[in-house]
This record gives structure tokens, sequence and C-alpha cells, in this order.
């Protein structure tokens, strides 16, 4: 009884030290410019005037923040350009890579598995300079490329790893009976193991898309333009203006956060499914 | 239709021989049994035959055809997995029907063959449903009309029924020789149920570490074992063996003698061996082959070992009840011949009981005789 007591305290503890940032970039972003600097926690006289500034850029040109605002929908397409592109590389890059792992027993199999785990635990900062060079003399700077690239880096030894751990669930005897049932060895792979796996696929593909979207530190150093630049990039300039509007930002950030807190939604149940479960016959 | 002829079939996994050299006849219409214990080849032997293994050396032949590079989608063949392996993402009809579907057969024929086979198996009712829906034994009903549904020249069956419980293993038991009885298939089953294989065949192969022991009818297997091996994992309980040596009895019979027993033979089995006389073998004789006191006397120590007594003439011993273990219809009692524990059946009014002492006839017809090294049969053929 108290057990289970404390573990109720736990998770509620835990909840609200996920989502209280998050609660009150949402409350701010209701707020009057005034309000914020009297630290309330909950706006008094809620407003959504600093959404309609997104909206309606036209109408208040005049506002502070109208010129980043303006340029919203252009970073926004930036970020969705970005994330699903690494979202389909990791697919199948990491789906190819993670069923030569789990099912084909070649020699140093093991080893390569932990370099690309290794790889991942390089801090970005210091790949960050040899990275630049190489895409400057790639000639990729402020290409949506560059970054495309940069982001796959990191997502992919997370997605191999999580992929290869749920195809071995899958029993062999599925694609044996589909090779059986009249299959090559390609088409059992597509319309029966890929179909089977189709909850892992969809985890690790939103999981990619949203590191993608949440990502700044690559983004800021390979794009200078709004040719390329993605939203988390647009964001921060808001603090290069002389005022920082800061419900204005916040009420960016919600629009930000808006589309990630979607899709994790509707793809909730998949994406349990894929991280903890297993596919059975 | 088709025959299936297996030549040299050799399979080796780094250094494990998992099948060693096996030559195998397998005629049309036949319902032939794998059987062995975990590990001995049986699934391997059986993949080779599906073109799932590819073979270290060998052929495998359907027919006229030589199907060894032919890989498993273009061979005619159909296969039940041990883990019935149906397609979770699809319905029960879409999982009879795929294999149809990839051989192109249109919707309205495919329609048609998925409801016979439906109503072979009886699960016509299921159809809408997802596997998961399923119970195990709707789902080894699924896993059978998707095999046959296409009508294959070969029926490859991987230990399909080790997953059900024991009542409904005895129920699909049957179901399948129903099914091999009204189809005009090949199948080729493999088991580690013996039980399963002498109600089920026509023949049994019977192998231990990827080699045959003994390829026979059920009846042969049972009551002409190879070696020991076959003779202790066919039949239930297991064969007793007891050792002993060869000697000469009187003046032209001649008797095993071991600790606690002392067995006539007949002459017919000894005549042809080169030096009888001082042989090491192992007797083996089943529980159902054991004769015993009707009404034993009481308790106490045996007296004789190996020993006649002037009136029990046919007695080879007498033994001390340790285990009564009755089964309903039959009893089965252990006793204790000279330290090895020996199974008896006798019928289940039998008051014998622990601690009693019995002596024991064994039925000359049905003895067994082995060398005491090699375990090899020392019948000799009929």
């Amino acid at each position: 009884m108290w057990r289970r007591a404390a573990l109720y305290i736990y998770a509620l503890v835990a909840v609200i030290y996920l989502t209280l940032p998050f609660a009150w970039v949402a409350a701010v972003s209701f707020m009057p410019e005034r309000e914020v600097t009297q630290q309330r926690w909950w706006p008094e006289e809620p407003t959504v005037g600093n959404y309609s500034l997104y909206f309606d850029v036209e109408g208040r040109s005049a506002d502070v923040g109208a010129a980043i605002a303006r340029q919203f929908p252009r970073a926004i397409f930036n970020s969705l350009i970005i994330g699903t592109a690494v979202m389909l590389l990791n697919l199948t890059c990491g789906s190819l890579a993670a069923y030569a792992l789990a099912r084909l027993p070649f020699r140093g199999n093991l080893l390569l598995l932990l370099f690309y785990l290794g790889s991942r635990s390089v801090p970005g900062v210091a790949i960050m300079i040899p990275m630049y060079l190489l895409m400057r003399s790639y000639g990729l700077l402020d290409t949506h490329l560059s970054v495309i690239l940069s982001h796959t880096t990191f997502t992919l030894p997370f997605t191999i790893w999580i992929l290869k751990g749920y195809f071995q669930t899958v029993p062999l005897d599925l694609e044996r009976a589909a090779r059986v049932d009249g299959c090559t060895p390609l088409g059992a792979l597509v319309r029966v193991f890929l179909p089977v796996t189709t909850p892992g696929l969809v985890a690790v593909g939103i999981f990619a898309f949203i590191a993608s979207w949440g990502e700044f530190l690559f983004a800021l150093l390979f794009t200078t333009t709004i040719a390329s630049r993605p939203v988390t990039v647009l964001a921060s300039d808001f603090a290069q203006e002389l005022q920082v509007p800061f419900t204005v930002i916040a009420a960016g950030g919600v629009l930000v956060i808006l589309l990630p807190l979607v899709l994790s939604f509707i793809f909730q149940r998949l994406i349990i499914q894929g991280i903890g479960g297993s596919v059975t016959g | 239709m088709a025959r299936v002829r297996l030549t040299n079939l050799t399979k080796h996994f780094g250094d494990v021989v998992a099948v060693d050299d096996v030559t195998l006849d397998i005629a049309d219409r036949e319902f032939l049994t794998l059987l062995g214990p975990s590990g001995c080849g049986k699934t391997t032997l059986l993949n080779m035959i599906a073109g799932l293994e590819s073979p270290t050396s060998g052929e495998v032949w359907f027919d006229d055809r030589n199907v060894t590079a032919v890989p498993p989608e273009r061979r005619d063949i159909a296969m039940v997995f041990q883990t019935y392996a149906l397609y979770p993402h699809m319905s029960v009809f879409d999982n009879v029907a795929f294999g149809l579907k990839m051989r192109g057969v249109p919707a309205e024929e495919r329609k048609r063959l998925v409801l016979a086979a439906a109503k072979t198996m009886e699960i016509g009712h299921l159809l809408d449903r997802k596997p998961r829906a399923l119970s195990g034994g709707q789902r080894q009903r699924v896993a059978l009309a998707r095999a046959i549904v296409r009508d294959p020249g070969v029926f490859l069956l991987d230990e399909p029924l080790s997953n059900l419980d024991a009542q409904l293993r005895v129920v699909m038991r049957t179901e399948l020789k129903r099914l091999h009885g009204d189809l005009e298939m090949t199948f080729v089953y493999v088991t580690h149920d013996q039980a399963e294989s002498l109600i089920l065949s026509d023949r049994i192969v019977v192998m231990k570490d990827g080699k045959i022991q003994q390829i026979g009818t059920p009846e042969s297997i049972y009551d002409s074992p190879a070696n020991t091996f076959v003779a202790g994992f066919v039949g239930s309980p297991p064969i007793n063996l007891l050792k002993g040596v060869l000697e000469q009895s009187g003046s032209s019979g001649w008797r095993v003698v071991g600790e606690g027993f002392a067995c006539e033979v007949a002459t017919s089995m000894v005549e042809r061996m080169e030096q009888p006389e001082g042989r090491e073998v192992s007797l083996g004789v089943r529980a159902e082959d054991i004769g015993i006191d009707e009404a034993p006397s009481s308790a106490g120590p045996a007296t004789e070992t190996g020993g006649r007594t002037g009136n029990k003439d046919q007695s080879v011993g007498r033994a001390e009840v340790v285990v009564r273990e009755p089964m309903g219809s039959d009893l089965y009692l252990t006793v204790d011949v000279g330290g090895t524990n020996v199974k008896v059946r006798t019928r289940p009014d039998n008051p014998a009981d622990r601690g009693d002492v019995l002596d024991l006839f064994f039925d000359p017809g049905k003895i067994h005789l082995f060398d005491g090294q090699t375990g090899e049969s020392l019948i000799p053929d009929l």
C-alpha cells in the first residue's frame, strides 16, 4: 500500500519536473508583456495577441519581433524538410543495418555495433569544427543537406540500436513461412518483415524526426540565411533585438512544440510498443 | 505428389556436424517421421528439404528434379512450424490466402480455395480474426489450412503439436492422420515425441547426433530396435536394459547372467555370433514383457541372486519393489534388479507394493540382446 503510494508520488514529482517548464512557456505565451516582468505563474489577463503576431504579420509590422515572426512559416518549412529527410534516412539506412546486425552472423558484427554506439558518445561540439570544414569544402554550407547529414550522424546509431533489438524479437519462422509461401528474400522482407515491425519503425522514425526538429547547435553553425534556417535557430534571433519580447518568444515556442507533441500523441501506442514491446507470431 | 530423395546429405554449422551423410528415399504419399532428441539434426534435415538451409554436401531430389539449389519459394512444398509462424498483421483469411496470392492465383479462385481449406480445418468462423485473437489450437488449424490450401507435393511439419496442451495434442494428432488419409501428399514430420511417431507414421527415421540410427515401420522400430539408443528412445516407459554376460547353460542352451538375474535366451539368437561365450551384452526387455507373481511373498531380503529355484523354473530372478505407480488401466512397478531399476507393467489389481519381493519372468520371445560395448543389436535381421 505505502509502496504504491510512494510510487505514485514519485511519478507525480517526475511529471511536474518534466512538464513545468513547458507549462510555464505556455502560460507566458498568453500573458501581456507586463505580466512577465512581474514573474507571474498564471496570466491574470490572458491574451492571444502574442500568437496573432505570427498569423497577422502585415497588420502588426511595427511590433517588436515582427521581422522575425514574418520568417517563421519559412523556418517551419525548413525544419519540416530537414526533419522528414532525417527520418527517412534513419529508416532506410537504419533498418537495413539493423536487419543485417540482427539476422546475419557475420564476423565482427558486435564490434561494428559498439562502434556505432561509441560514435554517439562523442559530444557534438567535439566534431563541430571538422564537420564545418567538411561542409564548407563540399559547398554545403547554408543548405538543408548540411543540417540533414549532421543530424543523421547522431540519430542513426540510436536508430540502429533500437531496431536491432526490435528485429531480433521477430521469430525467424515468420520469414521462413513467407519463403515457403512463395516470397523471394526481398519479398519476405517487404511483405512480412517490415509490416510486422511497423511499430518499431514508427517509433524510431518519430524519435529521429523530433531529435532533428529540436536540434540547435549544428543547425546554427551550418545555416546562415532563411533559405535553410530551421525554426530553432530562427527563434534565437529574437534575442538579438534591442528589446527581448519574451511573450512573443513563448508563443513561438508553443507553436514549435505543437508538431512533435501531436505526433507523439498520435503514435503514442506504436511508440511504446516499438520501444518496449516485441513481435509475436 | 512427389517422391523425395536425399543423397549423402550433410550439413555443417562451423565445426558442428548437424546432419551427417543422410541418404533417404521417401515414397510418394508416404507419412515419414524424423524422430530424435533435440539437437539430433532432424529439424536441420527438414529445413534442407524445404530449401531453408543449403546442404554442405549432398543432394535433394523431388521426383526427377534435383532441387538442391532451388530456393524454397520455387519448390512445391508447404510447411507448418512449431511456432505456427502466422503473419500477425494479416487476418486468418489473408494468412491462408498469402501463398496463393504469391503464386498469382486469381482472387476468385483464391477465395474458393481458402474457403475449402477453412472448411477442412473447421476454421470457417475465424477467417476475419487476427492470429492474436486465436487460441493455440485454432492457430494450429490456421497454420495447417495455410499449408494445405496450395495443394503442395510435399508437406513438411516441424514439431507442429509440441506447443499444444496434452489434450489438444491428442485431438490434433488424430486430425493429422485424417488429413494425410484425405490428401494425396507426401508428409515429412519432425518430432521428438516417440508416441506421435508410432501413431502417425508409415515409416520412422530415428536420428541421433546427425546420423540415422534406424529406418523402419513403427512396428519394426518398436519390436526390433537396431541399437540401445533406438530401444530406449522409442516406447514408453523406456525399455529396461540390464548389463550381463553370455554363458552356456546346460548342454545346448545359453543364458545372460548379470547382477541379480539370469535369463535363458533362445539358441537362435546366439548361434550366429562369433565367440558368444563370455561376451558382454545388454539385455533389453520392455515393461509389458515382464511377468511377476500375482501373489507376492511378504517382505524379506532377496536370498538368491541370479538363481533359479526348483519350482519356479522360468524365474530370472527375485527383485524388491521400489515404487508403485498406478496409471488407471495399468500398474507400473519399479523393481530393483541387482542395483538397476526395472519397470514392470502389470494388472492394476496386483497388490504388490513397496518392499515386496517378486519373482520376475521375461517373455523369451520378446527380449533383445545388444552388444555391451557398441550397443548394436545382436539379433540377426530377419
